[in-house]
């Protein structure tokens, strides 16, 4: 039952990114601030670490695609920026035992990839104008900043759906 | 190390990355619609979209009526006081109106640019990483909206249709950078001063008022207007206010800075706007190649 869930959430979580950019007022914390919701990239790199790389890469591109379609209409770049963000994430935790922390900073460089994934990829077909450092201050340190504090609000609950979600598909394989 | 060049994983990556060009460069070439596909997924998203942004919009709306009442008595007695200017006006306006009227009869030219039907939508979605300002709308070609009408709220123009789906369209905002996005504007004052709105300044915030005659004298706080001339928007939505002139690039032509009379956040009910007057085929590339031509010498 709990594998219906997790694609519903990440559905539910991609509606609330465009929610909170509209009404929540992120834009008011500070006029110069640029700050972007990954609430959808925080569940699909704490799944990947939870359940299984395979899973979360699968979840990465599906979603990162749909991003693509619905939000932006350059398609391909959230398919490819959560993908390798969330390889690579993956692929670090290859070396490393996960415990709270780590995750937390996994999830943390999963946005940084990918974030600047999709700055490259902008200022590359030139819909963009900010150089690196005006990219790094008005829009990567505050994202971050708001993502970590999502990350540490949905870390444990996530984590104990994931170890859930993980059981019931080794029980499901026996 | 030497192990990796032969690995499987570089050859997938290789070829995800000549997928990734191939797709980007897709997406990027001008298109009239968007393939059934995504057509569909937009729709569909759109739908689940709009389940949510209803509660969203009341939620919303509840916290702004609590905001306003703390303000209230104050807005009061303001709005008491310009009621009665208001009054005056009306008549005013109204005489105005009604001479405007003889005038076009007895020229006998009964459309004006300025016409036109506005159709009101509610938003459903907003691209949230901001590289590229779009919003979506719940109304589609099944309501008559076409590509490149012009989209207002209450304050101002905000941007254009940049794709219709069958049941939601995409609106791509001013703020956006894009340099296919010009809009023919005009600085209202003793003397019409026109322009062409292109680009936007994340920093300062402001949209760029550009190819303004070297010596056409601009006053900070003059209102910016659409002029109609560019064939496509109606004349005289309201974009917003000058506030700062300086000389353009090469110095032959001025460029104002100019705050949007519109929000471009929290925005709820949208109009699209269709222009009644039926213009002349083509009109959006005729304009673009005018301004080309002008910028000929300079390149």
């Amino acid at each position: 039952m709990r594998k219906y869930v997790l694609p519903a959430l990440l559905l539910f979580l991609f509606i609330l990114e465009s929610m909170s950019v509209d009404f929540f007022g992120l834009h008011s914390f500070n006029e110069d601030w640029i700050i972007v919701p990954r609430y959808m990239l925080i569940v699909i790199a704490l799944c990947a670490i939870y359940t299984s790389p395979y899973v979360g890469l699968i979840c990465a591109m599906l979603f990162g695609f749909l991003y693509d379609v619905v939000y932006t209409e350059i398609l391909g770049v959230y398919l490819f920026a959560f993908g390798i963000s969330v390889y690579i994430v993956s692929s670090i935790l290859r070396f490393v035992n996960t415990n709270y922390l780590i995750s937390f900073l996994m999830v943390l460089v999963s946005i940084s990839i990918t974030e600047h994934l999709v700055f490259g990829i902008h200022s590359l077909i030139g819909t963009t104008e900010l150089t690196h450092s005006e990219f790094l201050s008005i829009r990567m340190v505050p994202t971050l900043v708001f993502n970590a504090v999502i990350a540490l609000l949905l870390l444990f609950p996530i984590k104990l759906f994931m170890e859930r979600l993980a059981i019931e598909q080794k029980d499901e394989l026996t | 190390m030497p192990q990796f060049f032969l690995n499987k994983r570089l050859i997938i990556l290789l070829v995800s990355l000549i997928f990734l060009v191939a797709l980007i460069g897709f997406s990027l070439k001008e298109r009239d619609d968007l393939t059934w596909p995504e057509q569909f997924v937009k729709d569909s998203t759109g739908f689940v979209q709009s389940i949510f942004y209803r509660p969203a919009h009341v939620v919303a709306g509840f916290f702004d009526n609590v905001g306003y009442l703390k303000d209230t008595y104050e807005e009061n007695k303001l709005l008491r006081a310009r009621l009665e200017e208001y009054a005056l006006l009306e008549t005013k306006v109204q005489k105005l109106e009604q001479e405007n009227e003889e005038f076009r009869e007895v020229i006998g030219e009964l459309d004006s640019l300025s016409d036109y039907e506005p159709k009101p939508a509610t938003v459903i979605g907003r691209n949230p990483d901001q590289w590229v300002e779009q919003i979506t709308v719940n109304k589609g070609k099944q309501n008559g909206v076409e590509k490149d009408m012009a989209v207002i709220t209450s304050g101002g123009l905000i941007g254009k249709i940049k794709q219709a789906n069958a049941f939601t369209s995409t609106v791509q905002l001013l703020s956006s950078l894009d340099p296919k996005n010009r809009i023919s504007a005009y600085i209202q004052g003793e003397e019409d001063i026109f322009g062409l709105i292109e680009g936007y300044d994340e920093e300062k915030g402001a949209l760029l008022l550009k190819r303004i005659p070297h010596q056409a004298e601009v006053k900070e706080g003059e209102t910016v207007l659409s002029s109609g001339l560019g064939g496509v928007f109606p004349e005289g939505l309201m974009i917003g206010e000058v506030t700062e002139v300086v000389a353009d690039e090469y110095g032959l032509t001025q460029m104002a800075y100019v705050k949007p009379a519109a929000d471009f956040y929290d925005i709820n009910q949208v109009m699209i706007v269709k222009r009644t007057l039926i213009s002349g085929d083509e009109p959006v590339e005729s304009e673009e190649e005018a301004s080309e031509d002008e910028e000929g010498g300079s390149e």
